[in-house]
């Protein structure tokens, strides 16, 4: 008969974490299977000798240095107040400096912006003027050969 | 560290006094803590990374953590999984750290059982090795949930609330975590990787 590993072994994994012995029942169902009688011998007295066996315990070095923790823990939560106090002072001195020196984003005047206008005008008209006395002298420059070519279509039969 | 961990309900409730009264400036409830509580931290941490100079300093940071934080503590939570739910985070950080040089060498992970009763030193040091070929052979919840059960022979719903699981999932763990090594287990020498 095949075994059904799959049920068997979660109700000993479960009957285990419960801290009970398994079932006889169970446990005879189990010795029928290799995969099941492995996973019981493994489990059954709460786990391979390597796993169950005691660790070390902390030095005294390390015992010593953790009691004098809670020192060390006020002493660092004693320099975050002060940086703290130290990091809002430079805030709050930069931002009066700023006030006090009106640093802002730069906005022309009313007077200023007129003068700007003006002076931008000027140079605008100036440069239309040129450009107006150019283009006349382009076509009186013009104007000869043009005159000869109207008269070539005159005189042609 | 077996007895030492809240195991029990009236452990836990000690531990809550405990540090209600810590959290109040009472430092002899600090030393009572760890007296409690240090040895089942140092084994924690000595099974996930072995007899390493770092185990010192993990515990360290643990507790200082523990310090730093105490003021915050809720006594609705189980104090001891509240205290390894930090020493968990903190071998974990340990592990991002210092990653590329941490891989498992079978030749010095290797664990050297001795049933001779003079080498207590060889035999605390296979327990140590045989927990982090567990380490390494598990996935870490698994791993940490056998961890708890077996060497902190903790109840599954102080599991529970380390791991920050419900309990049927606990159980899925510890069943998942038995079945595989029931099909790979060896003893540490035989273990091949």
């Amino acid at each position: 008969m095949k075994c059904d590993c799959e049920t068997l072994q979660p109700a000993l994994s479960d009957a285990l974490d419960d801290g009970n012995k398994p079932d006889p029942g169970l446990i005879a169902r189990a010795r029928e299977c290799e995969d099941c009688t492995r996973f019981l011998e493994l489990w059954m007295h709460g786990g391979p000798e390597e796993l169950t066996a005691p660790h070390a315990p902390a030095g005294i070095a390390l015992r010593k240095k953790i009691l004098d923790l809670p020192e060390q823990a006020a002493g660092k939560r004693g320099r975050i107040v002060p940086f703290l106090i130290q990091a809002a002072a430079v805030i709050l001195f930069f931002a009066g400096v700023v006030r006090m020196l009106d640093i802002g984003p730069v906005t022309a005047k009313p007077e200023n912006s007129s003068l700007v206008e003006k002076i931008l005008r000027k140079s605008v008209e100036k440069e239309i003027e040129a450009i107006e006395s150019d283009v006349d002298n382009g076509l009186a420059s013009l104007g000869s050969p043009l005159l000869a070519l109207r008269e070539s279509f005159r005189t042609a039969p | 560290m077996k007895s030492r961990t809240p195991a029990h309900t009236d452990s836990e409730e000690d531990d809550r006094y405990l540090a209600l009264l810590w959290k109040r400036g009472d430092r002899k409830a600090y030393e009572a803590l760890v007296q409690r509580h240090l040895d089942g931290i140092h084994c924690y941490i000595t099974s996930r990374i072995g007899h390493h100079s770092d185990v010192d300093d993990v515990c360290q940071e643990v507790f200082l953590d523990v310090c730093l934080k105490i003021k915050n503590y809720d006594p609705a939570y189980a104090f001891g999984a509240w205290l390894f739910t930090i020493a968990r985070r903190k071998v974990a950080d340990r592990f991002r750290r210092l990653k590329p040089s941490e891989e498992f060498i079978p030749e010095i992970h290797d664990g050297s059982v001795t049933e001779h009763p003079s080498s207590t030193l060889e035999e605390k040091d296979s327990a140590s090795h045989a927990w982090q070929q567990v380490f390494y052979l598990l996935p870490e919840n698994q791993a940490t949930a056998l961890w708890l059960k077996v060497q902190g022979e903790m109840p599954l719903q102080a599991i529970a609330d380390i791991m920050g699981q419900s309990l049927g999932n606990v159980k899925v763990l510890l069943f998942r975590a038995r079945k595989s090594l029931a099909e790979i287990w060896k003893t540490p020498t035989q273990l091949e990787l």
